[in-house]
């Protein structure tokens, strides 16, 4: 596994242990944010905004919606990155 | 800014007495913060047991009054809809100081996450200087249900 993406599950890791308030046996590229990490929909709104703040990012609500597992969030958070570098 | 009047809450929220408690909305910013007051009066019915000769407003009535103000600050980014509930989420509250009858409290909302399902949001309320609660908590909102309506 890459240096990048192991520093990406380490950070949503921390994230996500800090909203559910107790710690997470593991975070996997697959794992489901409601089925696996116990993400809610209101979870969900508190995750997007330590992601914004982590990343300088802004999240919309339809890419909110589009969320289902930890992989789909990383390439959210590398597809802003990239719009970022391209502005 | 978007000012809205004391007059518009009752228009904005579903609450009322004895479980409204916002008395006038100073300013609000669609989308972003509100400003809102309120004074409890001596007579509010829960005085008597918090604490018998000894009134001070609960943390949990601080806390709904801030919930109410996330509400409007709903309403008035994704406008009013009579078949709306609002249900809380996480509270991550601090009380740092009491609030005696006939002070007025003035609450401070910042949204850090807004969407037309819900909200997460910073709250502070404060009474003149004093710093009264501080904190974090996240709100859904949900269509009314036949089976709520009818209880």
């Amino acid at each position: 596994m890459s240096k990048l993406l192991n520093g990406y599950l380490g950070e949503i890791k921390a994230i996500v242990n800090d909203i559910r308030e107790e710690p997470l046996e593991s975070l996997q590229l697959k794992s489901n944010l409601r089925d696996d990490l116990g993400i809610d929909s209101m979870m969900a709104l508190e995750l997007m905004a330590d992601i914004e703040k982590a990343y300088s990012m802004h999240i919309t609500e339809s890419e909110l919606k589009s969320l289902s597992d930890v992989e789909s969030l990383i390439e959210l958070i590398e597809r802003h990155k990239v719009k970022k570098n391209n502005a | 800014m978007l000012i809205v009047s004391e007059l518009n809450i009752r228009e904005l929220l579903p609450h009322r007495e004895p479980f409204l408690f916002l008395d006038k909305i100073i300013s609000c910013v669609s989308g972003e913060s509100i400003s809102v007051s309120k004074q409890f009066d001596k007579d509010e019915y829960f005085f008597s047991g918090h604490f018998p000769g000894y009134p001070i407003v609960p943390g949990a009535i601080i806390s709904e009054a801030i919930a109410q103000a996330c509400c409007v600050l709903f309403c008035v980014t994704y406008g009013y809809d009579e078949e709306r509930l609002y249900a809380l989420g996480k509270l991550r509250m601090n009380f740092l100081n009491s609030l005696y009858p006939q002070q007025n409290m003035i609450i401070n909302i910042n949204a850090i996450k807004l969407i037309s399902s819900g909200g997460f949001f910073k709250a502070v309320a404060t009474h003149g200087n004093i710093k009264l609660a501080e904190g974090q908590f996240s709100m859904s909102v949900k269509k009314v249900l036949n089976e709520s309506k009818k209880s």
